[in-house]
């Protein structure tokens, strides 16, 4: 593992997991995103369209406008562009039955409950309907998070709350807009519960083999909108000017009064590096023999100056004398200056301790 | 060149609130505003007056010794008719450790100002300081124009010269053992006869001239001096070993105050002292001189000397030296004590010079090896050092005993003990009139 002592490789090794870590969370779901009529999830609207599939009628799924011999087109999430929207409108005028289950869409006339912006409907509603096609429709349990529509004249609601209407339906030129306080309903978790299926049967399938084009609602995040479009032309402006402040300031930041000035660098290196080095060729090479005999030599030497011998006075000659002066036996100062074999680094070690121990006690420093 | 300034940084920041309640538009309202800044800033940087306009001079010491501390100071003259704010950067290295290289002065109309900082230079050498970058900001501060003006000087690092007291020392003490105020034990008096005088008790009674005794009617003593007008030369190593640092700094530092302390005492004590500095080639030479200038010319050939990474040619330097001073000379290597080097190169080439002159080697040695060397080891690394410490001065002890052998010799002393027990060996030379 010494490769991952150096930087690189703990870095490489960090961005591995981060990669595998961004891989293993941020794949997609496999359950698709929410109303997809792909999808098999809890928020997905597989189950809707075979439903639909089951009672006959041809289902198209697609993100255009429904074709000319389409009778009823879903959208459950209305992202659709202006071109898109007016093609939708005119496809409704010749005859068409368009079911929107997007509370924010303008594909429908019915605005919100203005008392209380989006009014959350309590559950259940009283299924007072005035509707004949959706008289054998029982109850419906609207999820939390649907609205309630004021009617416009002209216009008949059903699952009803005070004037307000869960499902509210009108008229527009020769076909119907129908609209409904969220699609909730229709995903596969709810669309088992009350009388939901019984709703989208009615809605979408009067009879057995209705063109029914599915509009797919839009992958969150695909649209053309950003959060820059939430911000009004004064705040960009303002910051623009940040921005352009900024420059400024790195242009000043970046001409700097005055060259760097380089000089040549002097060699940076300790005279005692050599010392040190040996020394660690010495312990790698485990030379605890040649490491004590140095010790011992050094020792050897010093006394013989300190005691007047000369320098190329023998071990024994040394100890003798010393052994004389400081009462050490001879044996013990001999043992440290020719020291026998040593099997260990340990050993060296207490043997550098004992050749300064005697020469301490010898000259008593 | 035109720069903007932090005032205009700024005002394009402070800008950004007025422009949230511009009614144009996002487009227009930043063109409205920065355009009126734009124009502004041109205007400001028209008006600026042109850096070279400008006399600027700059007050640098032609020598400071390293270490020391001296000042560099700028001035500023503005020959226009208002107050300028002019800003200034000199080429100082960062080595001179300068407490800034840059300053900012308000020059009044007509008037002068002036900035200056200290530099304390951490490395000896020749420093060229040629440029200086002048910017000069515009009557509202939003834009200055900046221009490298050309303003050679040269700036001379001399060496430290730590041993200066240990110099005067014992320059006063060999002439008070000349005049023969003090009387010392040992070798000293010298061999060249000066002047007669009457005897005092502290006086050998061998130094009694009996000739003049007799027709002055009491004791006459003979004094003398120590000779003048020898010849010492420093060969200062600049080679490869010279570069490792010991106590913080090359050994060739260490050598060069051996050196100066050297020429010192000997110019001053009547002695002619040079220099010649080699490593692969020789570097630099001072012929033998005597004179209170001499230590000056030493030190001047000197400081610009860098070690060199190279294996150091004994046998060239000591050829040159031959050719160069034909007069018996004590000659002074100041180098180090390496074996390789030693048997390689300086034994070979010893024999051309020893026969002729006296020689003395001066090596610094490292007293972090012989502290390691008498050390209590605690650890397996310790004591494995202690040997190599160990065996590092056992080398070292052989070399000296080889040139002491050869008939030099050798002085080899750490850090701040170099150069007085060089001298110290010059002088014992000159007491007994090996020379």
């Amino acid at each position: 593992m010494r490769w991952f002592e150096q930087r690189w490789a703990r870095g490489a090794a960090l961005l591995a997991v981060i990669v595998a870590g961004v891989l293993l969370v941020g794949r997609p779901a496999e359950d698709g995103p929410p109303l997809d009529p792909d999808s098999s999830g809890p928020l997905g609207t597989a189950a809707l369209v075979a439903l639909l599939g089951e009672l006959g009628a041809e289902v198209d799924i697609d993100n255009a406008a429904p074709a000319a011999g389409d009778e009823v087109a879903l959208v459950l999430a209305d992202d659709l562009d202006d071109a898109g929207r007016a093609e939708l409108e005119a496809w409704v005028r010749s005859g068409g039955t368009l079911v929107v289950a997007d509370p924010a869409s303008t594909l429908h006339p019915f605005p919100p409950d203005p008392t209380a912006g989006l009014s959350f409907v309590d559950v259940p509603v009283d299924r007072s309907c005035a509707i004949p096609a959706l008289a054998s429709v029982g109850e419906v349990e609207p999820p939390a998070g649907s609205v309630v529509y004021e009617l416009v004249p002209g216009a008949s609601g059903c699952y009803r709350t005070g004037d307000l209407a869960y499902l509210a339906a009108v008229a527009e030129g020769d076909g119907v807009v129908v609209a409904i306080g969220g699609a909730g309903l229709f995903t596969n978790q709810a669309i088992g519960d009350a009388d939901h299926a019984v709703l989208a049967a009615a809605l979408l399938v009067p009879r057995p083999g209705t063109d029914v084009a599915f509009l797919r609602p839009p992958v969150p995040g695909s649209g053309g909108e950003g959060l820059g479009d939430l911000v009004g032309d004064n705040v960009k402006a303002a910051l623009w000017q940040l921005g352009l402040a900024f420059v400024v300031y790195a242009l000043w930041r970046a001409r700097r009064l005055g060259r760097p000035v380089a000089e040549r660098q002097p060699v940076e290196l300790e005279a005692s590096e050599l010392v040190v080095a040996v020394g660690r060729l010495l312990q790698q090479a485990r030379h605890h023999d040649e490491a004590a005999r140095l010790v011992g030599d050094g020792l050897r030497r010093r006394l013989a100056e300190r005691l007047g011998l000369g320098p190329e006075a023998t071990a024994e000659q040394v100890a003798e004398v010393a052994a004389g002066r400081s009462g050490i036996p001879t044996e013990r100062i001999l043992a440290a200056m020719a020291p026998p074999p040593l099997r260990s680094a340990e050993a060296l070690v207490a043997h550098g301790v004992r050749a300064e121990a005697i020469h301490q006690e010898v000259l008593h420093v | 060149m035109v720069v903007p300034t932090r005032r205009l940084a700024l005002l394009a920041l402070a800008l950004s609130v007025p422009v949230l309640f511009v009614p144009l538009g996002l487009v227009a309202a930043l063109a409205l505003v920065n355009g009126v800044l734009l124009v502004v800033a041109l205007v400001d940087g028209a008006r600026a007056p042109r850096p070279a306009s400008l006399p600027v001079e700059r007050q640098l010491p032609a020598v400071v010794a390293l270490g020391s501390e001296a000042e560099v100071a700028w001035w500023v003259r503005n020959p226009s008719p208002r107050t300028l704010v002019v800003a200034l950067a000199d080429e100082l290295a960062p080595s001179l450790r300068a407490g800034t290289r840059r300053a900012r002065l308000v020059v009044p109309a007509g008037g002068q100002a002036r900035a200056a900082t200290s530099i304390r230079p951490s490395r000896r050498g020749r420093f060229e300081v040629a440029e200086l970058a002048v910017r000069v900001e515009g009557p509202f501060g939003l834009v200055a124009r900046q221009a490298t003006m050309s303003l050679p000087a040269t700036l001379a690092v001399h060496p430290r010269y730590r041993s200066a007291a240990e110099a005067e020392l014992r320059i006063n003490r060999a002439r008070l053992l000349e005049v023969g105020l003090r009387s010392a034990p040992g070798r000293g008096g010298g061999t060249e006869f000066d002047a007669l005088r009457e005897y005092s008790v502290d006086d050998e009674s061998r130094r009694i001239d009996w000739a003049a005794t007799a027709r002055a009617g009491r004791a006459i003593v003979r004094t003398y001096r120590a000779e003048r007008n020898q010849t010492v030369v420093c060969l200062l190593d600049n080679g490869r070993t010279m570069a490792a640092r010991v106590d913080g700094v090359p050994r060739l530092e260490h050598a060069m105050d051996a050196v100066m302390m050297l020429t010192h005492v000997a110019s001053r004590l009547g002695d002619r002292a040079g220099l010649l500095a080699f490593d692969r080639e020789v570097r630099a030479v001072v012929g033998p001189r005597h004179g209170p200038g001499q230590l000056a010319r030493v030190t001047e050939a000197m400081y610009v000397l860098d070690p060199a990474l190279v294996e150091s040619d004994y046998r060239g330097a000591f050829a040159h030296t031959l050719a160069r001073f034909r007069r018996r000379a004590l000659l002074v290597v100041c180098t180090e004590l390496a074996e390789q080097a030693f048997t390689e190169t300086l034994l070979p080439a010893l024999g051309l010079v020893g026969r002729h002159h006296l020689v003395v080697v001066a090596a610094v040695a490292d007293p972090a090896v012989a502290r390691w060397a008498a050390s209590v080891p605690d650890d397996a690394t310790g004591t494995y050092r202690k040997a190599a410490a160990i065996a590092a001065l056992g080398e070292r002890r052989r070399v000296a005993a080889r040139l002491r052998g050869l008939g030099a010799t050798v002085v080899d002393a750490p850090p701040g003990e170099l150069a007085p027990r060089l001298t110290d060996a010059y002088l014992a030379v000159k007491a007994t009139g090996r020379l």
